[in-house]
């Protein structure tokens, strides 16, 4: 049987090829496209994955931004244990570009009052005027209708002035006497004078000296510690009740 | 119908203001949404419908912020008065109307505001104020308002009505 089997297999080897070629070719394009289906499907499972880890690395980052936030304020009341601070987040702001006021998330359901001062881990933001059940109007320091009795932080130079805000979000010191140093980089803290906001909070630093001879009291332009313009979350001091002067 | 819907308009616009737009502000100055807007129905709609719109959205601003009471009100309200007044007669298409009306309409409004709040107890400097805020947001403002305009040309075109009252 081996010459009859090498003969049948010598004659029909060429049809088997000739046969086999072709289809082959025919069943690796519907294995292509049955493949381009499941790469397509795997291709969208992979995209909305990476949406999703997309949208998870964003939601991340705020968290991370917040922890920031809310650690410098933990450190701010670990610093200041005896006062009591309540924690707010900003969610408005004042629609005029010359009035300078934010809108918070607390009012006096949470304890919040009219008159109450409002900080920010780096210095002082302004003072409450106006609430509602659930939300509180605050008046920053930039407002030019603010003004807060403020004194330089220098061992040998407590002058003592008038922090009232410019257009801009720019503060200037005025009254301050002329026989006292003011210096560039010195640091402008709250006096407590007047009792309307309590003593040692940082203002801002001062960044120019306007002095004249002629006139009686020299003047400094203040740049704010508080950075107005990204202010996301503030502190509001719960115990301390600013005199009220009839 | 379209001016029905318009105070839910002026609500929204004045939200934007007070949360979005600050964040947005390119030198720290505003643009003035709802000033814009005022300026745009006076031009288009008339003198009573601009004062009527001007005080509606000056009382939504008044509510929102911290400046006294009826500061705009007053400005919004004389400024729609004041520009009607100015642009009678001339052609509402005109693309220098537009930057004209919300250049020389935003530097009107700030005077007012600056006057109203300097009358109830406000000291703002004049010079720094206009120079460092109001020509800024003036000219920010003259560059929206041709889009204002358009935006309710098309808004009157899908509610054609006639006015609440005033001609056009």
């Amino acid at each position: 049987m081996k010459p009859l089997e090498r003969a049948a297999l010598g004659t029909f080897a060429p049809l088997q090829g000739g046969i086999t070629h072709p289809l082959q070719s025919v069943a690796h394009l519907l294995d292509a496209l049955q493949r381009l289906a499941a790469l397509q499907e795997e291709n969208q499972r992979q995209s909305q994955l990476i949406a999703r880890l997309s949208g998870e690395i964003v939601r991340l980052r705020e968290l991370e931004i917040e922890n920031q936030q809310l650690r410098e304020q933990l450190g701010y009341q670990i610093d200041n244990p005896e006062r009591a601070l309540l924690p707010a987040s900003v969610i408005g702001r004042d629609p005029s570009n010359l009035v300078q006021s934010i809108i918070i998330d607390k009012g006096s359901a949470q304890g919040v009052e009219e008159g109450m001062v409002v900080i920010e881990s780096a210095g002082l933001v302004g003072k409450v005027i106006g609430v509602s059940p659930t939300s509180a109007k605050v008046l920053l320091i930039t407002d030019p209708r603010s003004s807060v009795t403020a004194m330089i932080q220098r061992p040998n130079s407590r002058a003592v002035g008038v922090v009232s805000g410019q257009p801009g979000n720019r503060l200037i010191m005025r009254y301050l006497p002329q026989s006292e140093e003011v210096r560039q980089t010195d640091l402008v803290v709250t006096s407590g004078l007047g009792g309307g906001f309590p003593k040692g909070l940082l203002i801002g630093k001062v960044v120019e000296v306007r002095q004249k001879d002629i006139e009686m009291f020299q003047g400094a332009l203040v740049e704010t510690a508080v950075p107005f313009a990204k202010l996301e979350s503030v502190l509001v001091v719960l115990d301390f009740t600013p005199d009220k002067w009839d | 119908m379209g001016s029905y819907l318009l105070p839910p308009l002026f609500l929204l616009l004045a939200l934007i203001e007070t949360s979005l737009v600050p964040y947005l502000a390119p030198l720290g100055v505003k643009p003035d949404l709802l000033l814009v807007l005022v300026l745009s129905i006076a031009m288009t709609r008339g003198l009573g419908q601009g004062i009527l719109w001007g005080i509606l959205a000056g009382w939504m601003l008044d509510l929102l912020g911290a400046s006294p009471f009826g500061t705009h009100i007053l400005a919004l309200g004389l400024v729609a008065l004041l520009v009607r007044l100015g642009t009678a007669g001339l052609s509402p298409q005109s693309l220098l109307l537009h930057l004209g009306v919300g250049f020389v309409g935003s530097l009107l409004f700030y005077s007012l505001l600056l006057l109203i709040l300097e009358l109830s107890g406000s000291s703002l400097g004049w010079g720094e104020t206009l120079l460092r805020i109001a020509l800024p947001a003036s000219i920010m403002n003259a560059l929206l308002l041709p889009v204002a305009y358009h935006l309710l040309r098309g808004w009157e075109r899908l509610w054609p009505e006639r006015p609440l009252w005033g001609r056009r």
